[in-house]
């Protein structure tokens, strides 16, 4: 069942309309649509740097062992024009995310959409070109 | 009135406007004395205090239009693109987009020339990008948006900055923050043993517009780096590339831009590519490091390949017993 | 008859020392050069600057050292410098001077210049690379030759960065004869040189550009970091102006220098 994307202006000030999606890398160089992921952690460190902005997260799995994860976010240029600054994921937040892992087995994933303990959306603008089109992202226009 | 009347009525202003449009010329006949001129004033530009016209400002081309015509169809490896999945910026495209059907004016079927090598080539880089970073293009190995390639439209950061001081007109470009330097006082281009990844850049004046000629490109590069370029992105340079841009002031907030491409081994004949650069000094640009956080990209392609090379031999392996 | 000659001779001599002394500038004090004025009357900064020193080797008083990498031998050896840190002592907090102990031990791999990273400020200045200053009203742009970094200046502006950059945010203002910045919002990763001395994101910069004669400027920062120092300290180095005809920046896009280095490992090697 897809959740419809929903754009939250929450209360720590976020803003975001439809974000700019493309990002200049090709996204089946980096990520495997094949491998879709979904990660449920706690925020430890937002990197807004470019190319992509990089979420680190601990994730707890079934046997109470907490791996330390990289979900990748959009260009920081386009991001910081919404509203998305470097407070708006702070350390200890609990996320869901749904992407889909990289290509090389590592614990990197692309993170199209984050979804905050509150059941607000977050969208991350990550998909760069050729993403899969499940309808997520605001910039898929046929 | 008759319907046939009618009719020659919209016929005669049909031809009228039609004529005007193609602007056929007219035998001219003095106008009354007493008649007010309608023609309009050259619009002209600003200069700055060393006399050059004054281009300064921040001007953005966030723009939809195909970059050819029709908008090419995806390559192996290079996912569509849609006009409108490339730029968020939707109120940007309605005021801006001129009314054109691709960015590539000349030839005028707006096709790009381009030899069947260069395609080839593109597609075999395309095919490895799990094997060397030396596959992929200049902006994904962060190394630059190329010299025109820069200026073509994209999702973000199609941004450009001009300022000017006493024989220089300097073009910052927000991505991977490229300052080029381009002299107008008339020296002389590199020694041709310099070949470089932007080429080297000198403007001249004509009127008001800056000229800019590019030459000792490298045949590292592509002419064109992002996806919106369609089939063109990953088409590589040659070092017989020659590029000539012309940056015209038109009004106050508009630059007529338009490049013209002339590569004898990559293209059949030269071509040219045209957009206007839209002013708004409410834009702000942020630092675009690029390969300082360009790790991760690199590490999951090529370590993907190294994957994919191993599962590949153990299925052959496999295969033998 | 002769005494009002002599008179004459001696009022005329005291007059001129009078007038001389009174034009001569106070001993001990050179008069300040004044720099040409741009149109809108400020001092002219722009052209092609470097510096000439071995900061970059290592900001501290030092003496030559050799390679890491054997197969340079003197070609890679560092050379010697009397230092640009104003009483050669960079006040560490204990923490921090152990830190910069491990990132000397360690310059090899962990120096961010070896990866062709973006240099930060101040170190941009002193690369031993060509820098330009390209200078308007509003905006001063400092395009510096090596790894094609820039960075802006605004002039009187109080705008601020929303996010941490590797060449901070700059805002510069004059102050006399001198550019003054103001930079701030830098993150944590360049170093100030390739002996390890480094900085964290709280790091405040205030630079000054005078000019000191047509082809040479008076450069100095003050550091001021309450992460890692204890207190603030300062650099200075003249920047000369380069005079060849002809002289421009060309490109020093080095990351094509470096993917063999950081990526070697993971490409795809001919099979055998």
């Amino acid at each position: 069942m897809r959740t419809k994307l929903s754009v939250v202006v929450a209360g720590v000030g976020l803003l975001l309309t439809a974000v700019p999606v493309v990002a200049h890398h090709a996204f089946s160089a980096e990520f495997d649509a094949n491998k879709p992921v979904k990660l449920r952690g706690t925020v430890t460190k937002v990197e807004l740097i470019n190319p992509h902005a990089w979420i680190h997260i601990d994730v707890k799995s079934p046997d109470g062992k907490v791996v330390s994860w990289q979900v990748e976010g959009g260009a920081p240029n386009a991001l910081l024009r919404r509203g998305f600054t470097k407070n708006s994921l702070p350390p200890g937040a609990e996320i869901l995310v749904e992407g889909f892992l990289a290509k090389d087995a590592s614990n990197r994933a692309n993170g199209r959409e984050v979804t905050l303990a509150d059941g607000s959306k977050l969208f991350l603008g990550s998909s760069g070109t050729g993403a899969p089109e499940d309808g997520r992202d605001p910039g898929e226009r046929r | 009135m008759s319907h046939r009347v009618v009719a020659v009525l919209w016929v005669l202003a049909a031809v009228v406007v039609g004529l005007s449009l193609a602007s056929v010329p007219v035998v001219a006949q003095a106008p009354p004395a007493a008649a007010k001129t309608t023609a309009v004033k050259p619009w002209t530009a600003p200069r700055t205090p060393d006399g050059q016209p004054d281009l300064q400002g921040m001007w953005l081309n966030f723009d939809s239009t195909p970059f050819e015509r029709p908008a090419t169809e995806p390559r192996p490896g290079v996912e569509p693109t849609t006009p409108g999945q490339i730029s968020g910026f939707a109120e940007d495209i309605a005021t801006r987009s001129p009314r054109r059907r691709s960015l590539v004016v000349d030839p005028p079927d707006g096709k790009v020339p381009v030899m069947p090598w260069a395609e080839a080539k593109r597609d075999y880089d395309l095919a490895h990008l799990g094997d060397s970073w030396e596959h992929h293009g200049p902006w994904e190995r962060c190394i630059t948006r190329s010299v025109p390639g820069g200026i073509f439209p994209t999702g973000y950061d199609s941004a450009y900055r001009i300022l000017q001081t006493p024989g220089y007109v300097v073009i910052l470009y927000e991505m991977i923050h490229e300052a080029r330097v381009i002299s107008v006082d008339g020296r002389p281009h590199v020694p041709q043993d310099i070949r470089l990844w932007n080429g080297d850049a000198r403007g001249r004046w004509e009127g008001q517009t800056l000229v800019v000629e590019t030459t000792n490109y490298s045949d590292k590069g592509s002419i064109a780096t992002n996806a919106a370029t369609g089939r063109m992105k990953g088409i590589p340079q040659s070092e017989a590339l020659h590029v000539v841009e012309r940056f015209t002031l038109v009004d106050a907030n508009t630059i007529d831009y338009e490049v013209a491409i002339e590569d004898p081994k990559v293209y059949t004949r030269p071509w040219k590519v045209a957009m206007p650069l839209n002013r708004d000094e409410s834009y702000r640009m942020y630092e675009y490091s690029c390969h300082e956080g360009n790790e991760n990209y690199m590490k999951s392609a090529l370590g993907g390949g190294r994957l994919e090379d191993k599962a590949a031999e153990e299925a052959a392996k496999n295969k033998e017993k | 008859m002769r005494n009002w000659l002599t008179g004459l001779m001696i009022g005329a001599a005291v007059v001129g020392a009078v007038l001389v002394l009174a034009v001569m500038p106070a001993a001990g004090q050179a008069p300040a050069y004044k720099a040409p004025r741009t149109a809108d009357g400020k001092p002219n900064l722009n052209g092609i600057w470097q510096a000439l020193n071995t900061a970059n080797w290592d900001l501290q008083a030092h003496a030559a050292r050799p390679s890491p990498v054997v197969a340079f031998g003197a070609a890679g050896a560092a050379p010697a410098g009397l230092g640009v840190v104003e009483g050669n002592e960079i006040p560490y907090q204990p923490w921090a001077a152990a830190k910069k102990k491990e990132n000397a031990a360690n310059w090899l791999t962990a120096d961010p210049e070896v990866k062709c990273f973006l240099p930060g400020v101040p170190r941009a200045t002193y690369m031993g690379f060509p820098f330009q200053i390209v200078q308007t009203p509003k905006y001063v742009l400092m395009a510096y030759e090596y790894a094609s970094a820039s960075r802006t200046i605004y002039i009187d502006s109080k705008s601020q960065s929303p996010v941490d950059t590797w060449m901070g945010h700059s805002l510069g203002r004059w102050e006399g004869d001198a550019l003054v910045v103001d930079v701030t919002s830098f993150n944590d990763r360049s170093w100030f040189d390739r002996a390890g001395n480094f900085h964290s994101d709280a790091l405040h910069v205030v630079e000054r550009y005078t000019p000191i004669g047509p082809d040479a400027l008076m450069y100095e920062a003050t550091i001021e970091d309450p992460k890692v120092f204890t207190r603030p300290w300062k650099i200075s180095m003249p920047l000369y102006r380069r005079l060849e005809k002809n002289a421009q920046l060309l490109e020093f896009k080095c990351v094509e220098f470096v993917e063999e280095l950081m990526y070697g490992h993971l490409r795809k090697q001919p099979s055998k």
